[in-house]
């Protein structure tokens, strides 16, 4: 067995250098005033700090956390019914109904955001159907697109956990007098959790860190923290301010990462 | 208390249950259907519909930079596929056989790229190429994708792995066979679909990505996300990328249910997990 | 599976190998959305038996930047007056060769072009490529013309349009601070809160680069902030396609006038080339054509009379960005705490 061990350690090499290396650059670039183009002299500074207390930072950081929580809390009160019915579903085609949730990850998330843009506008297709929505703008506009886009996320993990759950423990409930409720918050739920606990996670990381769909769906009026990382590093050249949020976003998201796996040891029931 | 549990009993019942379901389909399906609807839209304003025409499909090959930045994605989607799957394959077994301890550290290094966020990982991968003595462009896009591909077949192909007897490995060897074909004849075999599993995961990152992919291109490399994003609202935003959008969609219901039909059902649920 | 494998990695290598044939010069072309005749470049492809690789961004600042990552080497970018002086502030710019700029003895820029800029310490930086204004775009199906009074349009609290602002930090401050009354380049401390606070009274429906003049069109904005050549862009396409026009740009009385400009960034490794490519725009008959797609105003004296001439009939309302007696400012650049101070007005303006 341990003949093996030696093939992990290219891999070890490659995530270092693509991992460690530029996560040290980041915080490099976040604590001093290293100009990364001309990679000069550097001296340390805590400039970047007074960027976390500008106001257009404080109110992508609330923007990302209330937009992304509420739209994790609708995908979870959707997706959770939605993974109990397929796993309890009896059809033959249930495995091809089940994939069917999986089939517009294909479809380009750009386009499907341009979509939901043009639905939004008072003037659209929609129009046709004797419909005019104005939704551009609103914090709705942007649930709902997050919640179509990342739906499918809730869903899987939690499908794959029911349909793998020991049906005899059910009925091993439901014989010892619980009723169908109490067996759902007693045995069912608490078995699920890692699988909600997964789900959550691929819901809430992208919708939390996305910036194409608020930048669409608001008409530039909302911004996430996505945003302001894109701005700074793309648009204003900010690099040292992009960075210090950057590390900062990872670091949170690391740690409630840890916080919410506590399940899980090893941390390999990601997908 | 009684009465929200029974409203919640309610709820679950079977028929509000598929009410949610279709409606979650809904929801999911409803942007593909305009996209769909757009690309038979005779006129290119996409918010009036004049009448139907497939002029937008055959667009596709006669718009030169929209069908570069095609083959470009599925190019890279194939490539990064192939590699991550291998490499990935190959790390999974290395880690696999590691000690408890150096299996859980190795699998926080994994995990890193696939929590951390898409717009963090593509500005890191844009600093250190940008160190390197390499030109933005293919190459650069390239090595972004096998990058964030990997953590993925490696977190789809270890859970089966640690099912597998390791004895028949060894019993390999003792029969003879090398490391190399040790590996290739009797644990490749047994993790097949865990494997299948995580390339079409990877190449469903791939051919989705936009985000890293803006960070780490260059020299006008253009995948089919950077072609939409630099064509938002104006006059070179092509509706034959709708046709193209709904062509890759409907080939892939079509692959899924042929695969359906003919009873591979243990692969689907393999691709699913 | 070895098979499968196999085969994809055939078909794989195949496609990349046919991928990289080519071995020509390549040239690296920054630019604007729109902005050039891409048959023309093709032309020139043909001609100097090169590849150019063209890329489009929506704003200065995203030019500035991708100049400086260096992820893309270079050889020709089109950024407007003030950011040329930035960029030359910071040592990545080249200057420009006119001795090998031969078109250039046929004809000849239009003086009020180069006035803008005489003086100004980058002339030898540039080659102007279109100048224009800002101004407003409306929908005549729910503006009439009573209704432009001036910038004040765009900035009423209580107004009943649909208005859609500049996602550009310049440009939507200098119309706050010319509602105000201030000078563009103002960097007066007082002026510059006035003006953002007009920013963020005004109800703005969205904030959009190119997608603004669409939206106008199609009625779901009454109005938006835009540049010259947005409007004159859809006005030919609907001309050209016989549609009903329902659109209008409106200049106030004093507005920023911009120009345009090739550079050669010193990250330029074929500055021959890049010559080459300026003057094979600077041709007559070339710079005719382009203009006449791109639909901005040509800076070349020729062109622009022959565009203006019965034979084309450009000679709409504000198609001369500079007509006499009109007052037009052009940006400075002043200093990036300015610059970042523009960001952080408009950031609020949009977060408010």
């Amino acid at each position: 067995m341990s003949k093996l061990k030696k093939l992990s350690i290219p891999y070890l090499v490659w995530m270092s250098l693509l991992v460690i290396l530029p996560t040290i650059l980041i915080v490099l670039l976040s604590v001093t005033d290293l100009d990364i183009f001309t990679l000069g002299s550097f001296q340390f500074t805590l400039d970047s700090f007074a960027y976390l207390v500008h106001p257009e930072v404080k109110i992508a950081i609330v923007n990302s956390i209330r937009l992304s929580g509420v739209a994790t809390l609708i995908s979870f009160l959707i997706g959770y019914p939605v993974a109990y019915y397929l796993a309890n579903m009896k059809s033959k085609n249930k495995t091809l109904i089940v994939s069917f949730i999986i089939i517009p990850v294909w479809s380009n998330m750009l386009l499907r955001i341009i979509a939901w843009e043009k639905l939004f506008y008072p003037n659209s297709i929609l129009n046709m159907f004797g419909i005019s929505l104005d939704l551009i703008g609103t914090d709705l506009a942007i649930l709902i697109g997050m919640t179509s886009m990342y739906l499918p996320f809730m869903v899987l993990p939690i499908y794959s956990v029911l349909e793998k759950m020991d049906r005899s423990l059910i009925e091993a409930s439901k014989d010892l007098g619980a009723g169908t409720i109490q067996t759902f918050f007693k045995v069912i739920f608490p078995l699920s959790l890692s699988g909600v606990v997964s789900g959550t996670i691929m819901t809430l990381l992208p919708s939390m860190t996305a910036f194409a769909l608020p930048e669409r769906l608001s008409g530039g009026k909302t911004l996430l923290i996505g945003n302001i990382i894109e701005d700074y590093f793309m648009k204003t050249g900010n690099i040292n301010a992009g960075s210090l949020i950057s590390i900062l976003l990872m670091i949170v998201i690391i740690m409630m990462f840890i916080g919410l796996l506590r399940f899980d040891k090893e941390g390999e029931t990601l997908i | 208390m009684m009465n929200i549990l029974k409203i919640i009993g309610k709820f679950f019942q079977k028929r509000s249950l598929a009410f949610i379901t279709i409606f979650a389909y809904g929801i999911i399906y409803l942007p593909i259907a305009v996209i769909a609807f757009l690309s038979f839209n005779e006129s290119s304003k996409s918010y009036i519909f004049t009448a139907f025409s497939l002029k937008w499909y055959g667009e596709i090959f006669l718009d030169e930079r929209l069908f570069e930045a095609i083959v470009n994605t599925i190019m890279v989607a194939l490539i990064s596929t192939l590699v991550a799957t291998l490499v990935g394959t190959f790390t999974a077994i290395g880690i696999n056989s590691l000690r408890k301890r150096n299996r859980a550290k190795m699998m926080i290094l994994n995990n890193i790229p696939v929590i951390n966020p898409d717009i963090v990982t593509g500005v890191s991968l844009m600093l250190v190429f940008g160190l390197l003595p390499i030109s933005f462009g293919m190459s650069t896009m390239l090595l972004a994708h096998i990058f964030f591909s990997i953590p993925f077949v490696v977190l789809s192909v270890l859970p089966k792995l640690k099912e597998l007897d390791l004895n028949l490995f060894d019993a390999a060897l003792d029969l003879g066979c090398t490391k190399f074909q040790g590996i290739i004849k009797v644990i490749i075999p047994s993790i097949k679909t865990s494997i299948l599993a995580g390339a079409l995961i990877a190449f469903t990152m791939s051919i989705d990505d936009f985000v890293i992919s803006y960070f780490t291109t260059g020299n006008g490399f253009q995948n089919v996300s950077i072609w939409i994003y630099s064509r938002i609202g104006r006059r070179s935003f092509n509706p034959a990328v709708y046709s193209y959008n709904t062509l890759v969609v409907f080939i892939t219901i079509i692959i899924l249910i042929v695969i359906n039909k003919l009873g591979y059902n243990k692969k689907t649920k393999g691709m699913i997990r | 599976m070895k098979k499968i494998l196999g085969i994809v990695s055939i078909i794989v290598i195949a496609i990349a190998l046919s991928g990289c044939s080519s071995s020509k010069e390549t040239l690296y072309v920054l630019n604007w959305g729109e902005y050039m005749d891409l048959d023309l470049v093709a032309e020139f492809e043909e001609e100097f038996k090169v590849r150019v690789v063209y890329e489009e961004v929506g704003s200065n600042e995203e030019m500035e930047v991708k100049i400086k990552t260096g992820t893309t080497k270079y050889d020709i970018a089109v950024p407007s007056d003030y950011m040329i002086d930035k960029l030359r502030q910071q040592g990545l710019l080249n200057t420009i060769n006119f001795d090998l700029l031969t078109s250039l003895d046929e004809v000849s820029f239009i003086t009020d072009v180069t006035d803008l800029y005489d003086g100004l310490g980058y002339e030898p930086y540039l080659v102007p490529y279109f100048w224009g204004t800002i101004g407003i775009m409306y929908n005549t199906d729910i503006v009439v013309q009573a209704d432009l009074t001036g910038w004040d349009v765009l900035f009423d609290p209580d107004t009943t349009f649909e208005i859609g602002m500049y996602d550009s930090a310049r440009d939507a401050v200098a119309a706050a601070l010319l509602y105000k009354g201030y000078n563009i380049n103002s960097n007066d401390t007082d002026e510059l809160n006035e003006a953002a606070l007009a920013l963020q009274n005004a109800e703005f429906k969205s904030f959009g680069e190119d997608g603004l003049k669409q939206s106008v069109i199609q009625g779901n904005l009454a109005m938006a902030l835009v540049y010259s050549g947005d409007y004159f862009d859809e006005l030919y396409a609907y001309e050209e396609d016989e549609l009903e026009v329902n659109f209008g740009y409106f200049v106030p009385e004093t507005t920023n006038i911009w120009v345009d400009a090739f550079v050669i960034p010193t990250t330029s490794e074929n500055v021959d080339l890049a010559h080459e490519f300026i003057d094979f725009f600077l041709r007559e008959d070339i710079a005719e054509a382009n203009a006449d797609w791109v639909g901005y105003a040509p800076v070349i004296q020729e062109v622009f009379n022959t565009l203006t001439s019965d034979e084309y009939g450009y000679d709409y309302d504000n198609y001369d960005p500079y007509p006499d007696g009109a007052n037009r400012v052009i940006y400075e650049f002043i200093s990036n705490d300015r610059f970042e101070l523009l960001n952080t007005i408009l950031n609020g303006a949009k977060t408010q």
